[in-house]
């Protein structure tokens, strides 16, 4: 008979694949539950994705075993680790443009199979048929799987934020019924102290509410949540589970598997392969900081985020990422070269004019002339034509009132250089140059009243003798045997 | 007999208190694993001290955490903060990362959490785990925070009436390539800043500051590091306000010489926690 490739199913062989795991076959390969249960990813709906030789669609990642069947037994193509790839569809649509007929050859490897007759296992003698398997040994294809497998790692990691900071949680308890609310971590800590259900560590958990919802379908069901027997009813179900204490999950049921952070860790891994990794030296010879077994270094570099804060021009709206292009930004676009105009100000001069020039740009007015305008592009006009983008008048600005922001989290104040970066030894760091602080007098050459003043506060005996340049060098280098005393306890002797 | 036979069942499991042991002993271990068996019971374990500072604190020789700070004693025991300030710490976890590290057998993929505690009322500690699972590396980094933990020195901006608002003067801090300065507020000025110097500074309980910094401040680890040096550093300056000469007092270790000698005895190596 005529080996037609429509009337027989054609399998690789078991010599053929690679690796030890099967994509076509199902229920034997517990590995599959894993890729089913792990194949979310922003949790999008599945999607018609057109096939990727083909025209015909599936819906993706719903249908993913159809479409692996099609794929196989209609362009004899094989992707390897399909449980390996985070984001299916992405994966799929990315290849779609890159692979034709044509270049099969050259983006995948060719394997030999011998093939099998529909419904035996016999081999047709002779015969060979070549089939394509894409998988990761193109590098293309694992920086792919590596960047997937990255981001849904990370979009794990702000879920679990969002849940463990989110405390509008409301839910009724499963067992005593009792209203809870607050955090889920209180929720799963009632469930393990009042009923002893343990689900684990609220830390290593996400998507609770499913997991919740999950639990609450066995006990509606009067199923067993360990073992997964079914029961007459509610009470004989928690007597069981009482007793052979099963009131918690089953670590072999893989339903479960992506309620755990921990699976999400390694690309393809699951938490047991994750337990049984061996910590090996790391290569690369000598890090920075020591590494002790779990690689508790103390290397506080790798957090890296993209922005903290954005400046937004003291004029317009504009936003800028850092500080410095909001200067520039200035310079160009409104004619104001903060730095010249600040010149010799000291910073708490610097943010009274800031918050005084936010506060006028607010009220649509201009900070030199003081004259009202009907919006922001009429300001901006005025001040551009008569020049008034420059320093204003002292006693406009220079009030008490500006010492506070003006605009909430405003990124310009962050940054406001102070010029003096060493100056921690001069004295008038200690305060600013405001007449209403105490310590003004007690500035170099009037240091002996406040002495006096401290003295007759602190109410005992001075034998510090005052102000020489003798005793503040003695006073320095017996810093070291003196004796701090704390706040709290000068507190208590005012 | 019938009395034999529940009583030798009875036996057999052990009755209620130990099969409750059984339970806390985590038998065939489940899911999230450290899911702390027993979990109510785990909170009243026993503190044995394995550092003299540890003892001293245990017996109640040392009264309170700022006379550990006086003599600058290292503590190395987190259970000693945990005396001291237990209820009042509130520990927030800032972020969890993956890293990853290259080892023969490829890419290793770990949690890292970032955690800071505080009490909001003048203490503050910073604390950095990696580890296999989410729950230990908080767990982890939030010892290795409270170990951290150091007084923060509030001021007066101007007048000095109520309590003490922000920092009492210039303070900078330094970490990688960051710069960050605290820079005394009046009061009701809030804090200024970006957001991770602004949690921890609420953390310490300063109420208002300017922050002002340099450096990749996209580095959030060095940021967050860089704050906590400059808020460590407002002990460290003598202000005039200090200069007085106080008498000088024994340290703890000399004090209590005899008491130490009789009670503890030094372990050689401590389980780690």
């Amino acid at each position: 008979m005529e080996p037609s490739q429509s009337s027989k199913k054609l399998r690789p062989g078991p010599r053929a694949t690679p690796r030890p795991r099967k994509e076509s076959s199902s229920a034997a390969s517990n590995k599959l539950p894993v890729l089913k249960q792990l194949n979310r990813y922003n949790d999008t709906e599945s999607q018609e994705t057109e096939c990727l030789l083909c025209s015909e669609c599936f819906s993706l990642p719903k249908n993913i075993d159809t479409f692996l069947t099609h794929l196989l037994s209609s362009h004899h193509l094989v992707i390897a680790d399909t449980h390996c790839i985070a984001d299916f569809k992405s994966y799929i649509d990315y290849w779609r443009p890159k692979i034709s007929l044509a270049n099969l050859n050259e983006v995948c490897t060719v394997m030999h199979a011998p093939v099998k007759e529909l419904g035996t296992n016999h081999h047709v003698e002779g015969e060979q048929q070549e089939f394509f398997l894409l998988s990761d040994i193109l590098p293309e294809d694992c920086a792919l799987r590596r960047s997937y497998q990255q981001q849904r790692l990370e979009w794990i990691l702000q879920r679990q934020q969002f849940e463990r900071e989110d405390t509008n949680f409301k839910r009724g308890c499963l067992i005593c019924r009792t209203q809870m609310s607050g955090t889920r971590a209180t929720y799963l800590q009632h469930l393990g102290d009042a009923h002893n259900i343990q689900l684990g560590r609220a830390d290593n958990l996400v998507f609770v509410d499913e997991l919740i919802d999950q639990i609450e379908q066995y006990l509606e069901k009067f199923q067993c949540i360990y073992c997964e027997k079914f029961f007459t009813d509610r009470l004989v179900l928690r007597e069981h589970m009482r007793k052979k204490m099963h009131k918690r999950i089953n670590p072999g049921n893989h339903l479960f598997d992506q309620y755990y952070a921990v699976n999400y860790l390694e690309m393809g891994k699951n938490w047991q392969q994750v337990a049984d990794e061996k910590e090996g030296p790391e290569l690369g010879g000598y890090t920075s900081g020591s590494e002790a077994a779990d690689g508790d270094v103390a290397d506080w570099g790798d957090w890296n985020e993209a922005t903290t804060m954005t400046v937004t021009c003291l004029f317009c709206e504009t936003q800028c990422d850092q500080w410095e292009i909001a200067i520039q930004h200035l310079k160009q676009e409104h004619k104001f070269d903060f730095h010249s105009v600040v010149g010799q100000l000291d910073f708490y001069q610097k943010v009274k004019l800031v918050n005084y020039i936010r506060n006028q740009v607010e009220n649509k007015t201009c900070i030199v002339c003081e004259e009202k305008f009907a919006n922001g592009v009429d300001l901006l006009i005025h001040m551009d034509n008569s020049n008034h983008n420059k320093l204003p008048d002292k006693d406009l600005w220079d009030r008490a009132e500006y010492y506070f922001p003006t605009k909430e989290d405003d990124g310009f104040l962050c940054q406001l250089d102070d010029g003096r970066a060493d100056d921690e030894g001069t004295p008038d760091c200690v305060t600013g140059e405001d007449p209403d602080t105490q310590l003004q007098e007690a500035l170099v050459g009037g240091r002996l009243s406040e002495v006096i003043e401290l003295k007759a506060e602190l109410s005992q005996p001075l034998q510090l003798p005052v102000n020489t340049n003798a005793d503040m060098q003695k006073s320095e280098s017996t810093r070291v045997t003196h004796h701090v005393k704390f706040q709290d306890a000068e507190e208590k002797e005012k | 007999m019938a009395d034999a036979a529940p009583a030798a069942r009875g036996g057999f499991r052990g009755g209620f208190g130990s099969r409750g042991g059984d339970r806390g002993r985590g038998g065939p271990r489940g899911r999230g694993r450290g899911r702390g068996r027993g979990r109510g019971k785990e909170a009243e374990k026993e503190w044995v001290p394995v550092t003299k500072l540890g003892r001293l604190v245990r017996d109640g020789k040392i009264r309170t955490l700022e006379e550990i700070y006086l003599f600058s004693l290292p503590i190395k025991e987190s259970e000693i903060i945990d005396f001291f300030m237990g209820v009042t710490l509130k520990d927030e976890v800032l972020k969890i990362m993956p890293v990853q590290k290259q080892t023969r057998a490829g890419q290793r993929t770990r949690f890292k959490a970032f955690v800071a505690i505080g009490d909001s009322n003048g203490h503050i500690g910073l604390g950095v785990k990696c580890s296999k699972e989410v729950a230990t590396a908080i767990r982890g980094a939030i010892i290795l925070a409270k170990l951290s933990v150091v007084p923060v020195r509030r001021g007066y901006w101007g007048n000095k009436i109520g309590k003490p608002h922000t920092v009492p003067c210039k303070v900078t801090g330094k970490c990688g390539s960051v710069q960050v300065r605290l820079i005394p507020a009046p009061r009701g000025t809030g804090i200024v800043g970006a957001p991770v110097p602004k949690k921890l500074l609420q953390m310490a309980g300063i109420e208002d500051c300017y922050t002002s910094a340099r450096g990749s401040t996209g580095t959030l680890g060095n940021f967050a590091k860089a704050t906590y040096a400059a808020i460590a550093k407002t002990y460290a300056y003598l202000t005039p306000d200090l200069w007085k000469e106080m008498p000088l007092t024994k340290a703890p270790y000399a004090q209590y010489a005899e008491f130490l000698s009789k009670n503890h005895r030094p372990v050689t190596q401590r389980p780690d926690a």
